[in-house]
């Protein structure tokens, strides 16, 4: 089977058949790492450049991300057995007192895509749960996400809190939501701003690699 | 000798696109916000004070749970407690699979919107305003999840459908009740912006959310009422057709969103802006004379020929201070006009 059906699949969102064919692929002997890079993770590419270029909005890429999530189950234990390991590894949440997730759950799903391991700890997040969650993960990355004026400066205190804990010279914090700006990042002196979840995928793989 | 102009009088100005000598303005406060002003001036009655231009009531009514647990009109249990300043957070869906088992949409609260048209039309020195919130996208996943209502615009469309036309339907008895009473304008309420762009993208709006709004709006329009329209964030894609289906005001008018110098070129003389003066970049950051300044700047902007109304770009919320909402007022009341 060519990979290509599998990623034509999972672009229009049709999780079942994605199912169906990442099962089929398997039961034909192509390697879980073959079926995730050139038909998962590559349909979710393309979605997530249709989307950075406003051709795909949020609800292709919640179709699409679903259907890579369902595939990517399937693949987990085979993936495991040969040793694919992620090529990165990001802890994510909205942080303390803002419980606003889609674009944090975006952003999860196009990380997930670029191949790296997203750690998700969800809404209302401390600034010393990201840190501590990143020392004991060994994570790459830390991601933020606020979607009001009343919360975003908790993202100065993560920096703050990165910087006591002296992990700064092995993670890079990732600041985004709709208040969020670039000026708005150097000032509180994150490593990157990204207005959407697809520049955040991009900017995160290029970190990592 | 004329009679002098009253509140009405002089917003029913800005809506034909006529200058006045001064600008409508309203003051938009968050609950909380208003308690800060409360006990920061010692005044009991901060909001009735500010002379606003709009009286507004709103369709919604919680029953109180208790642990900080509101159920609304449609079923849907909020958690209050979790969030400062913000609307909580749905803790279960009535509607979360594709369809309408076991679920009955609610009928209008006649006799709640009759006591707050009766509070509306006892002030009608001012322009009023009936507020329909959650009006059509925002009402379906609070019924039926976020990215569930999402996804499902693409793969449930037959549903999707089903359940819009149940909520216009809603909506518009809601107003046939109102517009007995001589209520200046329906205001229906629905965030369809994201910092940039629509969320669900112009086709899947022009698909399922136009053709509803052509629906409402002509329901108003053939009561002879005003239509307002909100959404948070960047709705630009979308104004040609807002002023196709003849909606007079829009709120909220975001400037960090919109070019406002273009767009008030563009639907200027077609659409009145309710708004304009940014909780997200002006109001929380800026220093009182900063805030003064920047209303100037877009009161000359917003402000020619009429078609605007002054005020915040959503309820004010806490993180703005105390001297910035004094400024905000003083600008609107005793610098209007410069």
């Amino acid at each position: 089977m060519e990979m290509k059906t599998i990623s034509e699949a999972l672009q229009e969102g049709r999780a079942k058949q994605v199912v169906a064919l990442v099962e089929q692929a398997l039961n034909e002997g192509v390697s879980a790492q073959t079926i995730l890079e050139e038909g998962l993770m590559a349909g979710m590419n393309v979605v997530g450049e249709a989307f950075k270029n406003g051709e795909a909005f949020v609800p292709e890429v919640l179709v699409a991300a679903r259907a890579m999530n369902m595939g990517a189950a399937l693949l987990k234990p085979h993936l495991a057995a040969a040793g694919v390991k992620a090529a990165g590894k990001a802890v994510i949440g909205t942080v303390k007192g803002d419980l606003h997730d889609v674009g944090k759950n975006l952003c999860k799903m196009m990380l997930e895509a670029k191949g790296l391991e997203v750690i998700d700890l969800g809404t209302d997040v401390t600034p010393e749960q990201f840190v501590q969650t990143a020392i004991e993960k060994n994570c790459n990355l830390i991601c933020c996400s606020a979607l009001l004026t009343t919360t975003m400066g908790v993202m100065r205190d993560v920096v703050a809190a990165v910087q006591a804990a002296g992990i700064c010279d092995r993670v890079k914090i990732m600041v985004g939501g709709a208040p969020v700006t670039e000026a708005y990042c150097q000032a509180i002196g994150a490593d990157a701003y990204t207005p959407n979840a697809a520049c955040c995928a991009d900017w995160a793989a290029a970190a990592v690699a | 000798m004329t009679k002098p102009l009253t509140k009405r009088d002089v917003v029913l100005r800005t809506l034909a696109h006529q200058e006045s000598d001064r600008i409508p303005y309203f003051l938009d406060l968050s609950g909380e916000k208003l308690n800060d002003m409360i006990r920061v001036t010692g005044d009991p009655l901060f909001f009735e004070h500010s002379d606003s231009y709009l009286a507004q009531e709103r369709n919604e009514s919680f029953t109180d749970l208790g642990n900080g647990q509101f159920k609304d009109m449609f079923g849907v249990v909020w958690d209050k407690g979790v969030q400062e300043g913000d609307f909580g957070i749905a803790t279960g869906f009535p509607l979360p699979r594709a369809d309408f088992e076991g679920y009955t949409f609610p009928e209008p609260d006649e006799k709640l919107i009759r006591e707050k048209c009766e509070r509306l039309v006892a002030q009608k020195d001012k322009f009023t305003m009936y507020i329909i919130g959650f009006s059509l996208y925002e009402r379906l996943w609070a019924l039926h999840g976020i990215p569930e209502t999402l996804m499902d615009f693409l793969m449930e469309p037959e549903f999707i459908q089903a359940a819009l036309d149940k909520i216009v339907e809603y909506n518009c008895k809601v107003v046939d009740i109102v517009c007995q009473y001589p209520v200046d304008c329906i205001f229906f309420g629905d965030d369809w912006g994201q910092q940039k762009g629509l969320i669900m993208g112009y086709p899947l709006w022009k698909k399922f959310i136009y053709p509803c709004l052509k629906k409402m709006y002509a329901h108003v329009k053939k009561y002879g009422k005003f239509v307002a329209q909100h959404s948070c964030g960047d709705c630009a894609q979308v104004f040609p057709d807002l002023v196709e289906l003849g909606l007079d005001i829009y709120n909220t008018f975001q400037p960090e969103v919109y070019d406002i110098v273009d767009f008030k070129k563009r639907f200027g003389d077609k659409i009145t802006f309710f708004g304009g003066i940014s909780t997200q970049c002006c109001l929380p950051f800026m220093k009182p004379d900063e805030v003064k300044a920047e209303m100037h700047r877009i009161m000359d902007i917003l402000g020619k020929n009429g078609g605007y109304i002054l005020a915040p770009t959503h309820a004010m919320p806490n993180d703005i201070p105390a001297e910035n909402v004094l400024a905000f007022m003083d600008v609107a009341r005793n610098e209007n006009p410069r």
